[in-house]
């Protein structure tokens, strides 16, 4: 088990999520609904978020395959470091959930938490290598004014090493977690794990 | 649940065959792969790299959760299954089949430090 992080509100813990509208009801549902929650993720049927999604099953069905080929596809951007470039983006738009999830999920695959205390503690000076400073620097320019992304963005990701396919998969990466975290802060909120 | 009698388990859910060449084939079991539900993404060792036992090899990864896949043994990486990066959830359809990593051990493999099949079964029971 990896340390608990909580700082500025965000933490690393393991958070469900809540939706403030009804959900469908699974026996309640039609075939095509329980298709796409089983296509979706292994844990959809009793998560509020797949569940609410789950009223238009097509939304749902493009979601997720945007969300696999994003986060997923072979080739270009670590993993690890697509989810730093979506942890960031969560950071910013104040997604406690999110933050949670792709905190978790950079800490399996890269092995460390550094840059996730730093991340919570201030983004913007975030990175624990040029090439991370880099891609947080990016992630927050991208969440916050993405009519000011311009060459010399790019070119300041060029310069610490990035090639063209790990840039586009980090714009990728920061998009669709600019919509999720839209949908999850609009849509319900975050619970905590109990504490003693 | 498929249990192979032919193979040595760990118990961190990894399977090894021995070759006839001396050389290790690893993946993971069926309970493994059934734990972490469909796979969206594999990562593979370097072929030339060298591993102790017990390191990290590779990573497998689900929506749910991701994995990491363990050197058995001190060994060279002399192959990897290149399919499972385009296609990983072929790993979910045949795991016994679609093996990770190939390993040259750097001693001769002593299957009496892994679990048979039965002791395996126990384990996952």
């Amino acid at each position: 088990m990896s340390t608990i992080i909580a700082s500025h509100g965000f933490t690393n813990a393991s958070l469900e999520w809540e939706a403030w509208l009804d959900v469908i009801d699974l026996e309640q549902a039609s075939a095509d609904q329980i298709t796409v929650l089983e296509e979706s993720n292994p844990k959809a049927k009793t998560s509020d978020y797949y569940l609410f999604l789950a009223h238009q099953p097509a939304i749902l069905r493009q979601r997720s395959a945007a969300f696999n080929a994003i986060m997923y596809a072979p080739g270009g951007m670590s993993r690890a470091e697509r989810e730093l470039g979506s942890l960031v983006v969560s950071r910013i738009n104040g997604c406690v959930y999110c933050a949670s999830v792709h905190a978790q999920r950079f800490e399996q695959l890269a092995k460390r938490n550094d840059v996730v205390r730093q991340v919570f503690e201030d983004p913007y000076s975030a990175g624990t290598n040029a090439r991370e400073q880099a891609i947080a620097q990016f992630s927050i320019a991208l969440t916050k004014a993405p009519n000011d992304i311009s060459a010399a963005s790019i070119v300041a990701l060029k310069e610490v090493g990035l090639n063209e396919l790990e840039i586009l998969d980090l714009m990728h990466s920061v998009a669709i977690f600019a919509w999720a975290n839209r949908l999850m802060l609009n849509l319900g909120e975050p619970v905590l794990p109990l504490t003693d | 649940m498929l249990l192979p009698d032919d193979l040595a388990y760990a118990d961190t859910h990894e399977w090894i065959r021995l070759e006839d060449d001396g050389t290790l084939t690893i993946g993971i079991t069926d309970f493994g792969q059934e734990q972490l539900g469909p796979l969206v993404y594999v990562q593979t060792p370097a072929v030339g790299s060298l591993l102790q036992r017990g390191t990290d090899a590779g990573v497998v990864e689900s929506n749910k959760t991701a994995s990491d896949v363990h050197a058995p043994v001190d060994g060279e990486v002399v192959a990897v299954n290149t399919l499972l990066s385009e296609t990983p959830q072929a790993l979910n359809a045949a795991p016994y089949t679609q093996w990770i990593f190939q390993l040259r051990p750097a001693a001769p493999f002593d299957a009496a430090m892994f679990l048979n099949a039965e002791a395996y079964a126990s384990l996952i029971a």
